[in-house]
């Protein structure tokens, strides 16, 4: 299981890598209108928010390493992390549905899916789920008029 | 349900193989694309002109905001959607002349739009608070070249911007530009103390009937009829000295993407006519310019007018794309 | 036109059914776009403009002035009742006001909101028709480096919502900041991080990231414990409005709530979210028991929902006076006066009087209004929580899809949706506070171009660059407030 300690350590160092990455791109930075004269570069500011961020991510780095040697976990079991990861899937699979076939097919899958990523076994909820999605359907496209593709 | 829309498909299927094309058109609502906020004048305009479209059409005609990221975001979604009619734009001097010709695009205006009328437009006039020691445009140039003055205008880039840029190179001045975000915020800040002189719009001053700002001159070169309903007696830059350069250009109007069949185009300019006609133009915002431009070659014309006059403009500035 | 005249022809024209009934359809359309994530009161507001051009002033005043101050309120119903701010106004709400829903007290909760939310609106009036023209020169004052004040004052405030860790709330704050930077430069039209594809030339868009952050890492943390039964007491299903008492005792935090509410509403380009959130650390730094916020107390949802709905009326000042809109929202009400023929601007309270007050009282009665409609919407709110979790998380996520793609029309921005919704989750799970992520994505864009502006200003100048009445007084303030809670702290 992935600790709180472990976790945050790994994401303030990715954070510092992502800083350096973006900091570098900023160098990229191509400023070819003449319209305004102002004072700082386009990539001053993305580059000081960078560094704040990625101070930041070192001084939490050292709490952990040296101050916080708790055991506490980021998921509480094991279920409930495969349960996220798996509607997080869920969601994105939908979102290619969309984009490729239409929200209708969309808003029909999703739900089931969702709901089997979650472990869900009553069939009730299934019929409930899919009554709010048509009643989303209905309100959006027309009440409000709006092509949902 | 289903089997009805799946029914109404293959009829339209049919009708398309057929040959009477979109004779149903338009069947489901239109998608009207401004590439500005909500709220502004382009914005008021182009919900006035949907809601004209609407009922002359029979289906709703709902007006998409996506402003920002030079107006390219907003011009490629009507590019990318398929030109059936269902999806239009509302072009303006930015998505059509200004950011084509600075930087590299990826659509056309004229090649991948074909536009229908123009509505919506501007001169651009140079304001002072009253209190301001400037009486005259001529004071304010000698002014301008004793002290670097702070000049507002709405956002980098746009119209009211390249006015003063223009100002600045013809009469060899340096100006610390401030951009307001709207014409109004810019008048809002000449009246608060942030700015000494703002490049505000002719109609602008109907804001202002009680004296709170002056103004010293339309950037404009030659005079039309419309700047005296707005600002009489004001002279043009080109009146007051003749050979100086003064141009701007804003129109603004609808368009669909070049492709999209003659039958839903001529139904289009048909729905379109009242905007024309007085009982619409009367209820424009006073603020707002309004000069009706009807039909594809027309407003064509009017937009490559539009072209030829920016192109030396920003070449001059050192902004034209190379 | 006298004042008396004005104030008769108002009223008349107030009293009208159609007037009437319009009033009670704007509020009841406004909640529950309020309450719906993704849709806020600009895109609600926008939505009912085109009926306004069959209608004459004051009726389409009184429907747009209805839906604002509704939909501002009922995004405090799904923050408290779900965990998901269905505005950006209610974002500050989530931390108490769920907690507090979760702790068995959500008739309570929902009670505060709803009070707290009307006195916030009804104060804002007060300030808007006795004191807009005075209002308005401060709204007309405020150029960059006067951003620049308030924006360095809202980081403090980042800071001051942080949560436990202030490094690791720095860190998000910085991030959510930096996420701004994206798109083009709106100075001089260089690219930054655009990745060569135009749906970035705008940047990463504002209420898809907001919502991902906050509703689709809900959802996704909600999936997690789907299976768990909510534990919830009866007693907390009927809805309490809190008694007089209670009030008073909140009275310092009532009135002070509303005049940041009111204050922030009337800078424009500030809206009802930074309102909150400056009415929340300010509450949380006055309190004598600081540490309670964000455990479920009300005093951490009187604060931001008192200011939000002040917001309104301040946003309201430099709309009217000035022409230039406090909030999104009022740029959309401003757009609507226009095509009524009107004019906003200075002379706007001497040529039209009548309209100015019918604005005034009619904000007053849907504010009066508001509390009964809402009394029948939280009754209904309070029963959500029976609602299985496995219910809400895939009819959260599906609304939230749609609300976003309704606004925009566009893939890109479901997809910023999705991404927000998983940094969101990543960083939660790893114990980090998503408030300090969105106030720094709120907050950044203003930030970065009132500094560099202001050096334009300044041209190299420091004099200059802090000859600010207005701005000094932000710095003092903000200096006198660092001092003091670093003194208060030495001496604990």
């Amino acid at each position: 299981m992935l600790s709180k300690r472990i976790g945050n350590i790994i994401f303030a160092a990715f954070l510092i890598l992502a800083s350096l990455y973006f900091g570098w791109l900023a160098e990229g930075f191509e400023t070819t209108g003449l319209l305004a004269t102002s004072g700082l570069p386009s990539k001053f500011f993305p580059q000081l928010m960078l560094g704040c961020s990625a101070i930041c991510a070192g001084i939490v780095i050292w709490h952990y390493v040296v101050h916080d040697q708790k055991q506490e976990f980021v998921f509480v079991t094991s279920s409930d992390a495969r349960r996220g990861a798996l509607i997080l899937l869920v969601s994105i699979i939908s979102y290619f549905i969309w984009r490729e076939l239409g929200f209708v097919p969309m808003a029909v899958v999703f739900g089931p899916l969702s709901l089997l990523a979650m472990g869900i076994k009553q069939i009730g909820i299934y019929v409930i789920v899919w009554a709010l999605s048509a009643l989303i359907w209905v309100i959006f496209t027309f009440v409000l008029g709006v092509q949902l593709v | 349900m289903k089997l009805l829309k799946l029914a109404a498909a293959g009829v339209a299927a049919f009708g398309f193989m057929a040959g009477a094309a979109f004779a149903e058109w338009p069947e489901k609502p239109i998608t009207y694309v401004v590439s500005f906020k909500a709220g502004g004048n382009a914005d008021i305009v182009a919900r006035m002109n949907a809601e004209v479209l609407s009922e002359n059409l029979g289906v709703p005609v709902n007006v998409v905001n996506k402003p920002g990221g030079a107006h390219i975001p907003a011009t490629m979604s009507v590019v990318e959607a398929p030109a059936d009619g269902y999806t239009v734009f509302n072009w303006s001097p930015p998505s059509f002349m200004i950011v084509p010709l600075t930087r590299d695009t990826p659509y056309k205006p004229l090649e991948d739009f074909v536009p229908l009328f123009a509505g919506i437009s501007a001169s651009n006039a140079l304001y002072v608070r009253a209190d301001s020691p400037y009486n005259t445009f001529e004071e304010f140039i000698e002014g301008a070249k004793a002290n670097k003055l702070t000049i507002g205008v709405n956002n980098l880039g746009a119209p009211p911007n390249l006015s003063a840029v223009q100002l600045a190179s013809e009469f060899g001045l340096e100006f610390k530009t401030i951009a307001l975000k709207t014409v109004p915020a810019t008048m809002a800040g000449l009246i608060g103390g942030q700015i000494d002189v703002a490049v505000g719009q002719v109609a602008s001053i109907h804001a202002y009937k009680n004296g709170e700002v002056r103004p010293l001159i339309i950037l404009d070169n030659a005079r039309q009829g419309y700047m005296e309903k707005d600002l009489p007696g004001v002279r043009t830059v080109g009146e007051a000295y003749p050979g100086k350069e003064a141009g701007v250009w804003v129109h603004g109007g609808l368009a669909v993407k070049a492709g999209t069949p003659q039958e839903i185009v001529d139904k289009l300019l048909a729905a379109s006519k009242p905007m024309g006609e007085e009982a619409f133009i009367s209820r424009v915002p006073k603020s707002v310019g309004y000069n009706w431009v009807h039909g594809v070659d027309e407003t064509t014309a009017l937009i490559q007018s539009g072209i030829d006059l920016y192109s030396p403009i920003l070449d001059g500035l050192g902004l034209l794309k190379k | 036109m006298g004042t008396t005249e004005a104030l008769l022809s108002a009223l008349i024209q107030l009293s009208e059914p159609l007037a009437l009934l319009l009033l009670i359809v704007g509020i009841v359309l406004g909640l529950i776009i309020g309450i719906l994530p993704g849709l806020g009161p600009p895109i609600a507001i926008a939505l009912a403009l085109p009926f306004t051009f069959y209608l004459d002033t004051v009726p389409s005043m009184v429907l747009l002035l209805g839906i604002y101050s509704a939909a501002i309120y009922g995004g405090s119903i799904s923050a408290i009742a779900v965990g998901i701010p269905g505005t950006g106004a209610a974002i500050a709400t989530v931390q108490d006001g769920h907690q507090m829903f979760k702790n068995g007290r959500g008739g309570e909760a929902l009670g505060f909101s709803l009070t707290a939310s009307v006195f916030g609106g009804l104060v804002s009036t007060v300030c808007l028709a006795f004191i807009a023209p005075l209002l308005a020169d401060l709204a007309a004052k405020f150029g960059p480096r006067e951003y620049l004040a308030i924006s360095v004052f809202g980081l403090v405030v980042v800071v001051r919502v942080a949560g436990d860790n202030l490094f690791k709330g720095l860190l998000v704050g910085a991030l959510g900041i930096f996420l701004t930077t994206w798109g083009l430069d709106e100075l001089n039209g260089t690219e930054r991080f655009t990745f060569g594809s135009y749906h970035l030339y705008e940047g990463l868009p504002l209420v898809p990231f907001l919502v991902g952050l906050f509703a689709v890492s809900e959802a996704l943390v909600g999936a997690e414990r789907a299976l768990q039964k909510v534990e919830f007491d009866k007693d907390s299903l009927s809805v309490k409005l809190p008694g007089f008492k209670q009030l008073a005792k909140m009275k310092d935090n009532l009135m002070r709530s509303s005049l940041i509410g009111t204050i922030i509403g009337i800078i424009p380009g500030e809206g009802a979210a930074v309102g909150a959130f400056f009415a929340y650390s300010e509450a949380k730094r006055r309190s004598k028991e600081p540490e309670k916020f964000g455990t479920g107390i009300p005093e951490g949802i009187v604060a931001p929902e008192t200011a939000n709905n002040a917001t309104v009326g301040g946003a309201l000042v430099p709309t009217l006076t000035l022409g230039v809109p406090g909030s999104p929202a009022a740029a959309v009400l401003l757009g609507a006066l226009l095509i009524q023929g009107l004019t906003p601007g200075p002379a706007l309270f001497s040529d039209e009087p009548d309209i100015m007050y019918a604005i005034f009282i009619g904000l007053f009665i849907i504010n009066c209004l508001m509390m009964l409609i809402g009394l029948v919407a939280i009754r209904f709110a309070a029963h959500l929580i029976r609602v299985p979790t496995a219910v809400i998380v895939p009819t959260v996520m599906l609304l939230s899809f749609v609300g976003i793609y309704a606004v925009s029309n566009s893939f890109f921005n479901v997809g910023v949706l999705l991404g927000a919704g998983i940094l969101g989750y990543v960083v939660r799970k790893l114990g980090y506070s998503i408030a300090p992520l969105s106030i720094g994505f709120v907050l950044g864009p203003i930030l970065e171009n009132s500094l560099r502006q202001s050096l334009t200003i300044a041209d190299g100048s420091i004099i200059e660059f802090f000859s600010t009445p207005i701005g000094l007084v932000i710095y003092i303030a903000l200096a006198a407030t660092i001092l003091w809670g670093w003194w208060s702290g030495q001496s604990k």
